[in-house]
């Protein structure tokens, strides 16, 4: 007998992203720790999540090259285009 | 400097970033940042204050790519060498580490509309609605990627984590002296 309606891909999709409401996520959560397998596959899922937001992470601290801060700052010459390795 | 000159430099990390992980070529995606910028501060004028100026700038940016696309007849994701991400965190965890760097090598197999929607909305934050906006496409087309664009990257990883029953077999014949 099923007591719960089950969960959607748009659940694991919201809970990947942290967009599930409270009372929802609770009804994830319990199905989740009934279902083993799906919940391996979500632990993998948001996992990969992690790592690729952990690379973005990084990149993010990479200082802004002088050539772009140089188009902005400048607002009354016209922007110089400039392309690599010219 | 002017409030929206400010917004646009504030987004700067974010668009080079996501014009770094989209190419696996760190030149050309800065070369395309320039392009999207020069476009962006003529246009300053158009973006209205109070809307998302990251989704805006990613339109622009996907504009230029697309423009670039057109004019130079290739693909502007293909590889050109070098690795969008080859400067990976250093985690404090081994396994962590070499996980890190197998996502990162799965994700420059995905197809570049792949790799957009996953950008957009799990990295950069936009919502389904703007991601929508800035791809031109419908909001169902949005979450279809990105699922599929889920999948694509574990099957990947998996098949890279699970032992090749080939090479098992290859094994038990040398042991066998086959």
């Amino acid at each position: 007998m099923k007591l719960r309606p089950p969960i959607s891909d748009d659940d694991i999709e919201a809970l990947l992203l942290g967009h599930l409401s409270p009372g929802r996520l609770f009804l994830v959560e319990v199905a989740l720790a009934e279902q083993p397998m799906l919940r391996d596959r979500v632990d993998a899922l948001w996992a990969d999540q992690d790592a690729l937001r952990s690379i973005a992470e990084d990149l993010l601290g990479e200082p802004v090259p002088a050539r772009f801060l140089a188009l902005l700052d400048d607002s009354a010459m016209p922007p110089v285009r400039r392309r690599h390795g010219t | 400097m002017d409030t929206r000159r400010q917004a646009l430099l504030d987004e700067l990390p974010r668009l080079r970033r996501y014009a770094r992980m989209l190419l696996n070529d760190p030149a050309h995606a800065d070369d395309l940042v320039q392009d999207c910028l020069v476009r962006a501060i003529s246009n300053l004028d158009r973006w209205q204050l109070g809307t998302n100026m990251r989704a805006w700038l990613f339109t622009i940016m996907r504009n230029v790519l697309f423009n670039d696309l057109r004019r130079a007849r290739r693909s502007p994701f293909l590889d050109c060498g070098g690795d969008a991400m080859d400067t990976v965190p250093v985690a404090a965890d081994q396994e962590q580490r070499m996980r890190v760097l197998d996502v990162d090598k799965a994700f420059t197999l995905l197809p570049s509309a792949h790799k957009e929607v996953f950008l957009l909305i799990a990295v950069e934050g936009l919502d389904y609605e703007e991601a929508a906006q800035v791809l031109g496409v419908p909001v169902g087309t949005v979450k279809s990627r990105l699922s599929r664009a889920r999948s694509d990257l574990r099957a990947t990883l998996d098949k890279s984590e699970k032992p090749q029953p080939q090479d098992d077999d290859f094994a038990e014949r040398i042991r066998r002296g086959a």
